[in-house]
């Protein structure tokens, strides 16, 4: 087991309090010039929504505090954020010395249910379009 | 004279087997051997342990995780990207070839790459096949 120094320790505590406010504050700045990043090659083509269409409106709802419109656009980004936010809680605990009952960061159960469930709500969203991004 | 013939074939099968277990003898002695003469610097001296070495090359859990990082990616960031989706498949069969079971981690990547890579094909020929890049860049603002 790797012991981890004080003062690492208490960086590894106080970076995300820094880092989601700087990124907020980018992701807010960034949202204004959306309209001017290259289009998607799988939608304009082949009129195919791949798994990822519409995870930059999705984002951009969730910057401006819209979590619902964003579950409409794309839900994997709020699943892909709660994931992320449990392997960086795993990680803190591990930092020091504690565990969780389950693991979550090399889980192939919740790797494949995700998998397969994008997969599945990919070829959804082609067949009903109700369910695709606004 | 015939009692001493059948005498002869008595002993003939039991010659049979000392030469097998003469074979299997220095096959144990010379792990024994070895290890005594390595014992004099490092290891403590286990008479009755033959030596089982498992070569310990851990790199497959880091090529793992990148292959099924780069194959979501290539799936829901750039879809029908090239390059992502061939780097994720060589490097989730480096991994499996050198971790073979228990390696889910590789097989998720293999499959995505592959996916990403048919896809990525399609999506080419589809270009070439319309008369290139700036045919097809007009018609822009799906975001």
């Amino acid at each position: 087991m790797k012991q981890y120094t004080k003062s690492q320790k208490i960086f590894y505590i106080v970076l995300p309090f820094v880092l989601i406010p700087v990124l907020v504050i980018l992701g807010r700045y960034i949202s204004n010039y959306t309209h001017l990043f290259p289009p998607c090659p799988s939608y304009t083509l082949l009129h195919f929504s791949c798994p990822g269409c519409g995870t930059t409106r999705a984002v951009t709802a969730l910057l401006h505090g819209d979590i619902l419109l964003s579950l409409r656009q794309n839900p994997f980004v709020i699943i892909g954020i709660v994931l992320i936010a449990l392997v960086y809680v795993e990680f803190l605990l591990k930092v020091f010395n504690k565990k969780l009952p389950f693991e979550i960061f090399s889980n192939m159960k919740i790797t494949w249910t995700v998998l397969i469930a994008l997969g599945i709500f990919t070829v959804m969203k082609n067949i009903f379009p109700i369910l695709a991004p606004i | 004279m015939d009692y001493n013939q059948n005498n002869s074939y008595e002993p003939q099968p039991q010659q049979n087997y000392e030469p097998q277990s003469q074979y299997t003898q220095p096959q144990y002695q010379q792990p024994v051997d070895s290890q005594y003469t390595q014992s004099q610097y490092q290891q403590p001296y286990y008479p009755e342990q033959p030596v089982y070495a498992v070569p310990t090359n851990d790199n497959s859990k880091g090529l793992s995780i990148a292959s099924l990082v780069l194959g979501i990616l290539s799936l829901t960031c750039c879809c029908g990207s090239l390059i992502t989706s061939v780097i994720a498949l060589v490097l989730g069969i480096i991994s499996k070839s050198i971790k073979k079971e228990n390696n889910g981690m590789a097989t998720a990547g293999i499959i995505l790459g592959a996916i990403g890579i048919v896809f990525s094909i399609i999506f080419l020929m589809v270009l070439f096949i319309n008369g290139g890049v700036e045919s097809v860049v007009e018609e822009f603002y799906y975001y």
